[in-house]
């Protein structure tokens, strides 16, 4: 298979003499469609400058990233803002909304950027809303929305234009568990239903839990750790998704295994089987 | 693109308010030192203009009203009014002085109306202005009001006393406001018994006043005749030439001031937008849309900044003059257009700057939480 992105040998040096920092040093990684992967790493490890980098916000002083073919780093700034625009869906730790733009405008500002896109996009925008939940809050501002609400509208905003790679940095940074649940569940989704490669920097538990791959930064180099698989299911208690690979608590009823996000719902369960069971 | 450049200006309407005010302020400041510019100049000229006199005889040599000193001689005065073609001549003493208590004086120009009386009549008729008795003083009515001289109050000019018997309106200028005094009281303060300043002459219905004041000259020797125009044209000039020195300084100061606070306002304006402009460039938005964006931005903020400054002139000019009598204000349209172009040019560069800034938006502008 074909890696829709692929970085080779990627440094990144800030400064020069004594004050510089090598934010980047030497990082090659591929990533294929469909592929969810983790950077993870110590504050100032250089995340934050690789996804720039990636996502071509940055240029590497040395190396190589290729995005579906292209190659970024032989890119002008123009057509570099244009394979943005199209190629990559961008997702910040600071939602970064546009203040002045309701949800559905917000969502529809990346298929303003290419001509003649802009028209197809209006009607795809309409199932997007309703997947991310999004309708009833449709003519909303900004400032009017939850940060969950908003993180989602930044997800629908890096979907609009259909690209094969989405970047996020610490998507979940400023949300509380359950709205980062919900966004990393999309994340997820993202990945496994579009075939979307997907590249996500975080300290979040509960995205490490879903990736597929982990990659360790430390002093601007890489390090790759394999993830086990997992297995989505719901918490029949409170219907929230949780991997039976890694949930510890468990029961059997009738024949069926079902998973549980906390001791809680646990209890609640074998209390009364019945009532939460679904029924056939 | 667009869409986004106009809602974001409208979605903050005390900031877009905000900006233009400052615009228009810088604007109105611009506007009102040249006002006051203009003012000054022009209060020189409304005496040439109301005074009975379309065509002015002066000393050869010279050709405006700031070098009075020089004298027509009596039978100079006496050729002129000979000549044919002339309706009326009125010799008249002008001459600079010293007005008000010692330590406090201001420098002023004098000037002695005839005591004949038919001369008398006609130029209070054609200035609208007290011709003084003897002994007594018409100063310009700001004095009044700023100074607090009444009728009756005692005045000196060079030393020697008058007494205040009317106010005449359109005289003052802060650098040298113009009095008027006796014939009589003139000659002896100046220490002229015969001769004149100037003599001003009304042509005969159906003479140009452009070629009597030729004839006049080819026919009298030792004169300068020059129409009321050209007389005026040439004190204009002086005054801005000269009498603004200050008021010119004050003017560059005042632009630059003007300058300062345009550019910085709408370099703030387009400032605070800088986070919105780094992630939409994020996002693959093209460098010079969002170049224009800003531009756009800034230039309708200036605009109505302009509009606003422009509207305000009309109540400030009549509120300056009610308020501050003795400051002459004259605002002017086509002064108006080209410091509110300039002002729309100060403001578009000025957001240049920060736009050619987005150039080099730093990611880390998107990606800090
Ligand atoms: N524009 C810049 N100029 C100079 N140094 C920079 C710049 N951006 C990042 N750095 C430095 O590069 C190193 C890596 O920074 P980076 O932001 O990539 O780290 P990070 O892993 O994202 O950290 P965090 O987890 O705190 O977000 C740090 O030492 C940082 O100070
Ligand atoms: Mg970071």
């Amino acid at each position: 298979m074909t890696p829709i992105l692929s970085a080779t040998n990627l440094s990144k040096t800030f400064g020069s003499g004594d004050s510089a920092v090598h934010a980047v040093t030497d990082v090659s990684l591929q990533v294929q469609p469909g592929e969810l992967i983790l950077i993870k790493g110590p504050s100032g490890s250089g995340k934050t400058t690789l996804l720039s980098i990636l996502g071509g916000l940055m240029r590497a002083d040395t190396g190589v990233v290729s995005l579906a073919g292209q190659e970024l780093t032989a890119l002008g700034e123009g057509a570099l803002a244009e394979l943005r625009a199209r190629k990559i869906g961008f997702v910040f730790q600071a939602y970064n909304l546009l203040g002045a733009l309701n949800v559905e405008e917000n969502i529809l500002f990346p298929a303003r950027l290419i001509p003649g896109h802009y028209a197809k996009a209006r009607q795809q925008a309409a199932p997007l809303i309703e997947r991310l939940g999004l309708t009833h809050r449709r003519k909303a501002r900004p400032h009017q929305l939850s940060g969950g609400e908003k993180q989602r509208v930044a997800v629908a905003r890096a979907l609009i234009n259909d690209p094969p790679l989405i970047l996020a940095d610490e998507p979940t940074g400023n949300l509380d568990s359950e709205r980062g649940s919900e966004v990393a569940m999309l994340l997820h989704d993202i990945a496994r239903k579009d075939n979307r490669a997907v590249v996500i920097v975080t300290h979040d538990q509960r995205i490490e839990d879903i990736a597929d791959r982990i990659l360790w930064l430390e002093d601007g180099r890489i390090r790759d750790r394999k993830q086990e698989p997992h297995e989505w299911t719901r918490d029949p208690v409170c219907g929230m998704r949780v991997d039976r690979w890694v949930a510890r608590n468990v029961a059997d009823y009738e024949d069926v295994a079902y998973a549980f996000c906390s001791a809680d719902c646990h209890e609640r369960f074998v209390a009364d089987p019945a009532r939460f069971a679904p029924t056939s | 693109m667009v869409y986004w450049t106009f809602k974001s200006l409208f979605s903050q309407p005390m900031a877009l308010f905000g900006a233009a005010v400052g615009i228009a302020l810088a604007l109105i400041l611009g506007l009102f030192l040249d006002a006051v510019f203009r003012g000054e100049a022009s209060q020189i000229l409304t005496f040439v203009e109301r005074s009975p006199g379309e065509v002015w005889v002066l000393e050869a040599g010279v050709e405006n009203l700031h070098m009075a000193r020089s004298v027509v001689p009596e039978p100079a005065i006496a050729a002129t009014g000979a000549v044919t073609g002339v309706k009326t001549f009125m010799p008249l003493l002008y001459r600079d002085g010293l007005l008000g208590p010692r330590g406090e004086e201001l420098f002023a120009y004098v000037a002695g109306i005839p005591a004949d009386p038919d001369q008398r009549t006609l130029w209070q008729q054609t200035t609208g202005w007290t011709a003084p008795e003897p002994g007594g003083i018409t100063l310009p009515r700001p004095m009044s009001a700023g100074d607090g001289y009444q009728l009756g109050d005692t005045i000196a000019v060079s030393g020697a006393d008058y007494t205040v018997t009317g106010f005449s309106d359109g005289t003052f200028s802060m650098a040298n406001p113009l009095v008027f005094i006796d014939e009589a009281d003139a000659r002896r303060q100046f220490v002229l018994d015969r001769g004149a300043n100037m003599v001003l002459v009304l042509a005969d219905t159906g003479i140009d006043p452009a070629i009597l004041a030729k004839n006049i000259e080819a026919e009298v020797p030792g004169v300068r005749a020059l129409t009321r125009t050209q007389l005026m044209a040439n004190d204009y000039a002086l005054a801005l030439d000269m009498g603004g020195a200050l008021i010119a300084m004050m003017g560059a100061i005042g632009t630059g001031v003007a300058a300062l606070i345009v550019a910085f306002t709408a370099y703030a304006f387009v400032s605070v937008r800088i986070g919105e402009l780094a992630v939409a460039k994020a996002l693959g938005a093209p460098q010079h849309q969002l170049i224009l964006s800003a531009m756009v931005q800034t230039g309708l903020v200036a605009l109505l900044g302009v509009a606003l400054g422009l509207g305000a002139i009309v109540p400030m000019q009549a509120a300056l003059s009610a308020w501050v009598p003795e400051v002459a204000v004259q605002f002017s349209f086509v002064t108006a257009l080209q410091l509110g172009a300039a002002t729309f040019v100060a403001a578009e560069l000025a957001a240049l700057i920060p736009a050619i800034y987005v150039q080099k938006v730093d990611p880390a502008l998107v990606f800090n939480a």
